[in-house]
């Protein structure tokens, strides 16, 4: 299905009205994801956040509205059966039924991972698809979510167009996902919170309502999340990150999510204030919503009561303001009245132009046996194989969620001897290093880790020989080298790895050079701090 | 573009200088070289001792035991003079040649010394030599070979030339001790292992004088020790004495000696020679003592010595309670 095709479906289907219809939402949020993941920060929070917007704005009434946070897979399941349940019971007394469902947290290997439990994406879409509510969306925000519309055609691509002129009611099931089937979904802490989600919620709240309606639909919202997510990703070390939809929706029209008109209190921006962006940051420094205000139309944010800052960014510096948003009252934004700051004030500082990845430098402090050789030599048994003992520190996601660095200490040593003649000369070998590693760590959220970096190593190789007329032969070397290796989290802490380490180094005697090509494999064991 | 090559030939100058090892100081063939000089283990003379000598020890042994010590001291000086080769990685490296110095000659100012180690089809040799500061050719003082199939076992010589340092340094005082040649040659491949030395010199009075050792060590741990020396013991001015000894020891340290003196004072009208046999147990005590002066192999004066100090020259014990049977050096 091209995009066009979509979009004339699209054209002749009318928005489904928040209170047209009765709505029942589970909204699900799970830090843990189990084995092989860690613990996100703000998935629960997101879920807060899309549970009130949706009890607030999304015309669901609070008892037909469930918050999972921080449950199993059987929960999940049971609270989809019970509201499937009661969306049937509110059909067969003829209202139209809409079921919104919505997840934060990990997935992996086709499944939302929710603590040591697993719902496999494909059970969870089996479920929506045979479910015998009309309309089922489902809006999972959760790392390669897109495997839940790669099977249906995931779409890479800005919203569907609807237009409202037809009055049909909708029939069939939307999913959107915050990422592709082969992308991470990242967390900001500048946003405290996912970046899809945070701009879906701020896309409810009005800023996504194109159309000056005060009603944001599903594409509306939609189109407004996958722009700010991509631009707000484009520049992160984790890649940029595509939204997906998928729909299947049968004489449907497009969906109104929230109705910001419908709240007497919020922030208007009136048509006369200053084009740009606009930033409202809540009294708990997050950010509560963006909007884009262009073209002298009045513009809506559904804010909740409370106290707010609002700043907007000039080239060279800040108008900033605060305001305080009264229950049923709609708090009008007089331009004027901000103040000039410097961006040094800004409390949004590093939302816009720094989204950070959710991975935060780790120390791992490790412990590990190698072995190591020497596969080209100036001479032949000159440097002995030898069993090693390595300590190291990885500073994981150090310079980025890819890029860490890595610092070890090793030594070891054997007993070989050196052919002179027919006989041979017995020696104890040393083997002594330091390195200082640039690593690449391919997916660093998976569970398998897979690393690649360079390194610069300082090398010192002993020999003591048994005749004690020889003397001690001393030789160090720095050599760069090259690092394939691979991590595996086995609990939360504990990381088991795997290094396979290429250095050259040059061996000179007097005036004469010769190449030195050693290679090493470490096992170690690791704690992750 | 001047800006690349130059950034280029930054990129490869740094790194080189990562690459660059530092220490490298001794390759597998360094190794070979070193193995060619000698060893302490190689040149030691080893005589069974207490640790600390008693005054009942029987008087041969000990003076094996300090002729022993007296050779070991000796050879050590060269040894110390190898050492010091050793520890320092060589100043230049030939295909078959390892080169030390030249260094100034810290003893004596205005001169330089080198060491030359060389490769030869089946042996390496070595000489240490020297020179007034940049004139000239070095001439060796020490010279010495190593012929070895392994790297454990070898032979080989060490000549000392004293005379040439001598000359070289225009030393004309020699005092009581005119060295002029020393000669060392030591086998360890083959059984008896064995340092024989020769020390050539005048005496005070300018008459030739010798010394020669010979020392052999039994697989068994048993060994000898032959020393023998010509010279003036008598400082009478007149012919040079002649003395011998040949002592032989068994791995427990039982040993006997069998010595003769003659020439010089010791041929007389009345004998010509004075032979000795002295027999120790394992704890170096004398078992047994005889002492023969003799006219042409008769015993011409039994009883003589007894009379001059009432025992050393006296048969003591019983010739059986010796552990080695009777030789004739």
């Amino acid at each position: 299905v091209t995009l066009r095709a979509l979009a004339l479906a699209l054209l002749l289907l009318s928005p489904l009205q928040a209170g047209a219809a009765r709505r029942f939402a589970l909204v699900v949020g799970n830090d843990r994801g189990g084995e092989g993941t860690r613990p996100l920060r703000y998935a629960e929070d997101d879920a807060r956040r899309m549970f009130d917007i949706l009890v607030r704005l999304g015309g669901v009434l609070p008892e037909d509205a469930q918050l999972l946070l921080g449950k199993d897979a059987p929960a999940l399941w049971k609270a989809v059966d019970r509201l499937e349940q009661r969306g049937r019971e509110a059909q067969s007394q003829h209202e139209p039924a809409v079921l919104f469902v919505y997840f934060s947290g990990h997935a992996k290997d086709g499944a939302l991972r929710m603590n040591d439990s697993q719902a496999p994406l494909a059970d969870l879409r089996q479920r929506l698809v045979q479910s015998q509510i009309e309309v089922r969306v489902a809006v999972i925000d959760a790392c390669r979510s897109g495997v839940l519309v790669r099977t249906k055609g995931a779409h890479l691509a800005p919203a569907f167009e609807v237009d409202d002129a037809q009055k049909q009611g909708a029939h069939g099931l939307v999913v959107l996902t915050s990422s592709a089937g082969d992308e991470d979904s990242q967390e900001s802490d500048a946003l405290q919170g996912s970046i899809f989600t945070h701009h879906l919620a701020s896309g409810l709240l009005g800023s996504a309502d194109r159309s000056g309606d005060g009603r944001v639909t599903l594409s509306e919202a939609y189109a407004y999340a996958y722009a700010r997510t991509v631009a707000g990703t484009a520049n992160t070390a984790s890649g940029v990150q595509h939204p997906t939809y998928d729909y299947e929706l049968r004489g449907n029209g497009d969906l109104v999510i929230t109705d910001v008109a419908a709240r007497t209190e919020g922030l208007m921006v009136p048509g006369a204030a200053p084009d740009g962006t606009y930033w409202i940051v809540d009294d708990q420094g997050a950010i509560a919503a963006e909007l884009e205000k262009r073209g002298g139309v009045d513009r809506r944010i559904a804010l909740a009561p409370g106290a707010y800052v609002v700043t907007r960014r000039l080239s060279d510096h800040l108008r900033l303001g605060q305001l305080h948003v009264r229950s049923g009252a709609l708090s009008v934004l007089d331009e004027p009245t901000l103040k000039d700051a410097a961006f040094a004030d800004d409390p949004v500082k590093g939302a816009v132009e720094d989204v950070r990845a959710r991975l935060t430098t780790r120390p791992v402090l490790g412990v590990g046996l190698g072995y190591s050789s020497f596969v080209v030599q100036p001479q032949a048994g000159m440097f002995a194989s030898a069993p090693l003992l390595q300590l190291r520190l990885d500073l994981d996601h150090a310079m980025s969620d890819h890029f860490g660095l890595g610092f070890a200490l090793w030594f070891g040593g054997s007993q070989s001897a050196l052919a002179i003649g027919q006989g041979t000369l017995p020696f104890s070998y040393g083997q002594f290093g330091a390195t200082a590693d640039v690593l690449y760590d391919v997916w660093p959220r998976d569970d398998w880790r897979p690393v690649v970096g360079g390194r610069m190593a300082w090398m010192l190789m002993t020999r003591t020989f048994q005749d004690p007329s020889l003397p001690k032969q001393i030789y160090s070397t720095f050599a760069p080298g090259a690092l394939l290796g691979l991590r595996r989290e086995l609990w939360d802490h504990l990381i088991v790895s795997a290094d396979l380490v290429g250095h050259y180094g040059v061996y000179t005697l007097s005036t004469t050079s010769r190449s030195l090509v050693n290679v090493e494999l470490d096992l170690r064991l690791a704690w992750g701090f | 573009m001047q800006t690349g090559r130059r950034m280029r030939r930054q990129a490869l100058l740094l790194l080189a200088l990562a690459t660059s090892g530092c220490g490298g100081n001794y390759s597998n063939d360094d190794v070979e070289f070193l193995v060619a000089l000698p060893t302490k283990d190689a040149l030691t003379v080893r005589v069974p001792a207490q640790s600390q000598a008693l005054g009942t020890d029987a008087s041969f042994h000990k003076l094996t035991v300090e002729t022993a010590e007296s050779v070991n001291a000796g050879l050590a000086q060269m040894l110390n003079l190898v050492d010091l080769i050793k520890a320092l990685p060589p100043t230049q490296r030939l295909p078959d040649a390892r080169l030390w110095g030249p260094w100034p000659d810290d003893q004596s100012p205005g001169f330089e010394v080198e060491f030359v180690l060389t490769r030869e089809t089946d042996h390496f040799k070595y000489a240490f030599q020297e020179r007034r500061k940049g004139v000239g050719d070095f001439v060796p003082l020490i010279e010495g070979t190593y012929f070895t199939d392994t790297a454990h076992t070898g032979h080989g010589t060490l000549d000392v030339h004293f005379k040439a340092a001598n000359t070289l340094k225009g030393v004309t005082d020699l005092g009581t001790a005119n060295l002029l040649e020393g000669e060392v040659v030591y086998v360890n491949d083959v059984n008896p292992r064995s340092v024989k030395t020769q020390l050539s010199s005048l005496d005070g009075n300018g008459n030739p004088a010798s010394i020669r050792y010979e020392y052999l060590e039994h697989p068994d741990h048993s060994g000898e020790l032959l020393y023998e020396a010509t010279a003036d013991f008598a400082n009478n001015g007149g012919a040079p004495e002649h003395l011998h000894v040949w002592a032989q020891w068994t791995a427990s340290g039982a040993g006997r000696a069998d010595a003769r003196a003659d020439k010089g004072a010791f041929d007389t009208a009345q004998f010509d020679r004075d032979d000795f046999t002295q027999c120790w147990d394992s704890t170096f005590g004398e078992v047994y003592f005889d002492s023969e002066l003799q006219k042409s192999g008769v015993n011409v004066a039994p009883g003589i010595g007894c009379s001059t100090d009432g025992r050393t020259k006296c048969p003591v014990g019983d010739l059986s309670s010796c552990v080695l049977p009777g030789k004739t050096p």
